[in-house]
């Protein structure tokens, strides 16, 4: 018996079909061979953000997964090339605003490299406080969607209502919620008062407290552990084949943190732990990360006690290591039309989610940076990301796609 | 655009004798679709989280385009985000409405000139535009509570009154005289020189290091440039051999890839830095090493066999400057990019400039 | 002939005083105002009389509103409202408000209906088509029919022996129609998501059929209204609280609620098999597990909760009993809407093996209790 049909009245538009995204063309036969399901998840879908992640699904189990990331690719390396040095700091920070201040405080360090400058030891504590903010923020961010990702919508909630004491944190000091382009060349834009630092404590306090219940809700619930433990395993050897970085690479057992093996700012008069697991499974990766919170509070603290000891003002230098008080006046004038010696400045971040590597290339005679070189903790572990997921279910996609944080915007840049 | 179809729908709510109903309908459920589009959807998350509880006037965040019918374009819509944006569109039914946030989709923000973005309202229609770099939750709030009135009213209103200036009171001339614009603050270099020259440092363990690897590869130019920082360079076919020896010695991952164009001198450097997880001494270092390639032939292998980490940002560099690293399985394949772009960090792809027009 | 329907129709119809009673205005020793009964008005008019005769007789009145299409209606509004809010509360904020602020946005849910009911359907180009709009109207008859069976109080359609038995026989097609559902969308997460169906299907209505056996066993009959009755004195779930347990438990993952959510997790498959409905027959669909959760709700407190038992309201007539089943019922569904406040979803395999193993494991040691109670005849001794 035929199929009879019912006239439906609206075509599609001719042109939708060459809207269509570019699929590798040999992936179709290829999955015929072997009697594999292609899923194309994103960038519109409930479990993927700003990418499109091609499946190949063998029943139940993931062959292969192959990224298809760029949906976000703003071209912020070429950007930087057409920019004045200090122009850039905003454009930086945009692939990953929760983490504003560790994204702006890799490319201020490369200028202050470059230039040979020491930070006041008052701007050092500030920025080390609030890149732990920002880490805070963030962590609780990716837990959030973590969360989400596995269904658990009070899991999303939570941490969100918490990020917004650090969001509170960050317009208190900066001005800004989320965008606070707070660290310039030489120091930060403004001071810290006593009151915003009483509240930075308060607000450490208040999460430390509410992450109990946070605990107890999701980290602890049987069945988030039965979602998480023992899937997308990295082991140790994986985890560095593929070099995966920051609380994904400790949680395979290596213990990297760059805060500890190439110490800024404030970092080495600290006392704080490399939280380091050894499973290797999203459980772990997640553990890491929660814990790190933790630690982050403790550094908070530290710096708010040192920042509290400390006379106010003094919280930037200028080219010649003047002191200021301010970065008003003088300080645009020096760095506004900046320009830096010839030469290649490396410099290293742990970033929220794991190392932050900026390369300024400068060839001594423009005010633009030659070539910037960005790479994000999000472009890293990207490989070590889709590795994970060969022999997961097709279920588990979420849970070690929310298990590494993976942001899309900070990958592509 | 060739239709109003943001009239046609407001039309369709506001006609027939159930008109009240389907107007209340669509004004409390305007449920916004999960495309997630760029970095604003941080505030939109925060939007509908606790914090502020979008959910209050019946906006849920839903998974599927099919059972929604607003689509919340948060930023930046690039090249290769616009097809998926506009396909998202098209399948959603009818009543649909669109609202815009962030600076980016309104004329760019601050990547209007870049090479990969585009501009939304070119793609499809928007209700409202939320200005803002990101703006705040209050802001979408009151987008979403405009986007209610029009429904109700069926006329557009914007929230935002602005203060009318004369500009040639302000600025004490006349407006549309000829001015000569002003000098534009960037200052790039006519031919430029990429000079990486050795720096003096204290620092023991480099210096040994140095050393040793003097001796591996004696064909090979190496010095530090820092502290912990090692540079390596030499010439193109002995780019595989000093990988190799580099991986010998314990450095097991990539920390970046990076070309740099020369136009002028018609080369591109490909500069692989690496560095160590399992050699604990090592873990700070990062050696680097160049080597350059000619221009018109940009071939140079590829060290996918030694660092498997290497792979994504071999084929970034292919997408950016057409640098085929051979025996990489993807070259010649777009990754990051839109198919229409086409090796956009080379020197000779221009980028719109800035223009000054008036100064004070 | 229409004197013989309305003879039939009026012998066995619902008494609700309330409505049959007339409203006394005043009353002294020798006068009485009063306004007859609404019934009685209706009464002399030719058609209507037989109109009304057949909405108040007992197996039309038992479909079409209680505990039929009426009351699953309003028990759908309010448990979306309640489910919508409940996790709101849980999570720090407020939820639907704003629409109407005075009662907490309850109407919320008619919002979002009226929205998908004005929405464009679009009928994909890869859909089998005929199919994928029939089928969403085909669901109505596994909802509506065990309706039939099952009683509420005094008022039901028909008095089998077998009740409980046919209405869990009709209640599992509703996945049947999922699937089917899942096919004719044609689309690859619609595929993967029928394939969840499917497979939760076989590893929950085994034991949901064993724990409802184990407690006809205890019970000696299969018939709701007996089953109420002897529960009169203790409730089945006292009797019998593996066979509750099991039951609760394949409840949660036949309607795909919290953690089994999985055939239509929105994160992974996006709705699976009604990924690609719109307006008003996504309406239809979605609502599909809400009325499949209030039925086996409805078994649940027939089969353990002393069903329609509780203290008599004499002003309702038929309709006491048939409220206390709904508002037992609703309890249990507001129970099972909680859930999804503080737990994540399983994956498949997992929901699978907890289905197969632990679960069946507890439904035979239901089944076996069961026949244990049975064979002493326990109900003889209560």
């Amino acid at each position: 018996m035929d199929e009879y049909s019912i006239p439906v009245p609206v075509k599609p538009p001719a042109e939708i079909e060459s809207l269509y995204l570019p699929v590798p063309p040999w992936l179709e036969e290829k999955s015929k061979e072997g009697d594999e399901l292609v899923l194309f998840v994103g960038p519109q879908h409930g479990g993927s953000g700003h990418m499109r992640l091609i499946v190949r699904v063998h029943g139940d189990v993931i062959r292969e997964v192959i990224p298809d990331p760029g949906f976000v690719h703003r071209g912020v390396e070429k950007l930087a090339e057409n920019k004045l040095y200090i122009q850039n700091i905003p454009l930086v920070e945009r692939p990953a605003i929760m983490d504003c201040i560790n994204m702006s405080l890799g490319y201020v360090r490369a200028i202050e490299k470059a230039l040979d400058i020491e930070v006041p030891e008052r701007a050092k504590y500030i920025r080390t406080m609030l890149a732990e903010v920002c880490r805070i923020g963030t962590h609780l961010y990716d837990a959030g969607i973590l969360s989400v990702f596995l269904g658990h919508t009070t899991g999303f909630m939570w941490p969100f209502a918490l990020r917004e004491l650090t969001c509170e944190i960050l317009m208190r000091v900066s001005g800004a919620r989320i965008t606070a382009s707070y660290v310039v060349p030489g120091g930060v834009r403004r001071d810290v008062d006593r009151g915003t630092l009483n509240f930075i404590s308060d607000a450490m306090t208040y999460i430390q407290q509410k992450s109990k219940d946070f605990e107890k809700v999701f980290i602890r619930n049987p069945v988030t552990i039965a979602r998480m433990k023992d899937v997308g395993v990295l082991s140790r050897k994986e985890a560095i084949k593929y070099g995966v970085v920051g609380p994904f690479l400790r949680a395979s057992g290596v213990e990297y943190d760059v805060r500890a093996v190439e110490p800024y700012d404030a970092y080495d008069e600290l006392t704080w732990d490399v939280i380091v697991a050894d499973d290797g499974d999203s459980y772990s990766r997640f553990l890491v990360r929660v814990n790190e919170i933790q630690q982050s509070i403790g550094i908070v603290r530290q710096c708010v006690k040192a920042l509290k000891d400390m006379p106010e003002g003094k919280i930037a230098v200028d080219t010649k290591g003047k002191m200021l008080d301010s970065v008003k006046g003088t300080f645009f004038r020096t760095f506004g039309r900046l320009t830096l010696p010839a030469g290649e400045f490396t410099t290293l971040t742990e970033a929220s989610r794991g190392t932050l590597l900026y390369t300024i290339v400068s060839d001594g005679k423009s005010n633009a940076p030659y070539r910037l070189r960005v790479v994000t903790p999000g472009w890293y572990y990207l490989k070590g990301f889709m590795e994970s997921l060969k022999g997961c279910r097709l279920a588990d996609l979420q849970a070690v796609y929310g298990s590494f944080g993976y942001f899309p915007p900070e990958a592509d840049r | 655009m060739k239709k109003d179809v943001n009239a046609e729908n407001i039309e369709f709510l506001s006609s027939g004798l159930i008109a009240p109903i389907k107007k209340w309908g669509a004004k409390w459920s305007l449920w916004a679709v999960h495309l997630v589009t760029s970095c604003c959807g941080v505030e939109l998350a925060h939007a509908y989280a606790s914090g502020y509880d979008a959910e209050r006037w019946g906006s849920l965040n839903f998974g599927m385009m099919r059972q929604t019918n607003l689509i919340i374009v948060e930023g930046t819509i690039t090249k290769k985000m616009a097809r998926a944006l506009r396909i998202t569109w098209e399948q959603m039914p009818d009543p649909k409405f669109v609202i815009l946030i962030g600076a980016c989709g309104i004329e760019g923000g601050l990547f209007w000139n870049s090479y990969h973005i585009t501009r939304p309202w070119k793609i499809i229609p928007i209700d409202y535009f939320v200005p803002g770099c990101p703006p705040t939750p209050e802001g979408l709030i009151s987008a979403i509570r405009a986007l209610q009135k029009k429904i109700e009213s069926g006329e557009a209103k914007t929230t935002a009154k602005f203060r009318e200036t004369d500009l040639a009171k302000l600025l004490g001339t006349e407006v549309g005289k000829e001015r000569k614009p002003p000098k534009p603050p960037l200052k790039i270099a006519e031919k430029p020189e990429i000079k990486i020259e050795p720096k003096e440092v204290e620092w023991e363990f480099g210096k040994k290091l140095i050393e040793e690897l003097k001796n591996k590869m004696p064909f090979a130019e190496i010095f530090a440039i820092d502290i912990n920082r090692i540079y390596i360079k030499t010439e193109s076919k002995f780019y595989e051999k000093v990988a190799e020896l580099l991986e010998s010695e314990g450095f097991d991952h990539v920390k970046s890839l990076n070309v740099i164009d020369l136009p002028h001198e018609n080369k591109f450097v490909v500069e692989c830095s690496v560095s160590s997880y399992s050699v604990e001494e090592l873990m700070p270092v990062i050696v680097t090493f160049s080597v350059e390639i000619p221009r018109d032939k940009p071939r140079i292998p590829s060290l996918i066999r030694f660092w498997p980490s290497i792979d994504y940002q071999e084929r970034e560099m292919h997408d950016f400057f057409g640098v085929w690293f051979e025996g990489n399985p993807w070259m010649g394949n777009k990754f990051l990019l839109a198919p229409e772009v086409e090796t956009p960090l080379r020197k000779d792809f221009k980028l719109e400039e800035p223009s000054y027009v008036l100064e004070r | 002939m229409l004197s013989y329907l309305l003879e039939m129709f009026r012998q066995n119809s619902v008494g609700i005083p309330l409505i049959t009673r007339k409203v006394v205005l005043y009353h002294t020793a020798n006068k009485i105002a009063y306004i007859p009964p609404l019934t009685s008005l209706f009464a002399k008019i030719p058609i209507l009389n037989l109109i009304v005769a057949l909405i108040f007789w007992k197996p039309f009145f038992a479909v079409l509103f209680a505990p039929g299409l009426v009351c699953i209606l309003i028990a759908i509004l309010f448990i979306i409202w309640f489910e919508r809010k409940v996790t709101a509360r849980v999570q720090w904020r407020y939820g639907p408000l704003e629409v109407s602020r005075n009662v907490g946005g309850i109407i919320q849910p008619m919002a979002d209906g009226m929205r998908y009911f004005f929405q464009e359907v679009i009928v994909h180009r890869e859909a089998h088509k005929p199919y994928f709009l029939q089928f969403p109207l085909i669901t109505f008859l596994p909802v509506l029919l065990p309706i039939l069976v099952i009683p509420a109080g005094t008022i039901y359609a028909i008095n089998t022996p077998y009740s409980i038995l046919v209405a869990i026989a009709l209640i599992s097609l509703i996945p049947m129609i999922i699937v089917a559902i899942g096919w004719a969308s044609n689309s690859k997460y619609a595929y993967v998501g029928s394939l969840r169906e499917a497979m939760m299907y076989f590893s929950y209505e085994i034991v949901l059929m064993i724990a409802a056996m184990s407690m006809v066993i205890i019970y000696g009959s299969a018939n709701a209204i007996e089953i109420v009755k002897e529960q009169s004195t203790i409730p089945g779930i006292l009797l019998n609280p593996f066979a509750a347990l099991a039951f609760f438990v394949a409840i949660a993952m036949a309607t795909s609620r919290f953690p089994f959510e999985i055939p239509e997790a929105d994160q992974e498959v996006v709705f699976g098999p009604f990924i690609e409905y719109t307006g008003i027959i996504f309406g239809v669909v979605m609502t599909l597990a809400y009325e499949k959760l209030y039925l086996l709700c409805m078994l649940f407190s027939i089969l353990f909760l002393g069903g329609w038992n509780g203290p008599f309201i004499p002003p309702l007539g038929d309709l006491s009993p048939a409220l206390w089943l709904f508002l037992k019922t609703i309890g249990l569904m507001m129970i099972f809407v909680f859930f999804r406040t503080f737990y994540a979803r399983y994956r498949l395999d997992q929901a699978l093996k907890i289905g197969w193993s632990k679960l069946m494991a507890l439904a035979m040691v239901a089944l076996i209790t069961g026949l244990g109670l049975g064979a002493v005849n326990v109900m003889g001794w209560l």
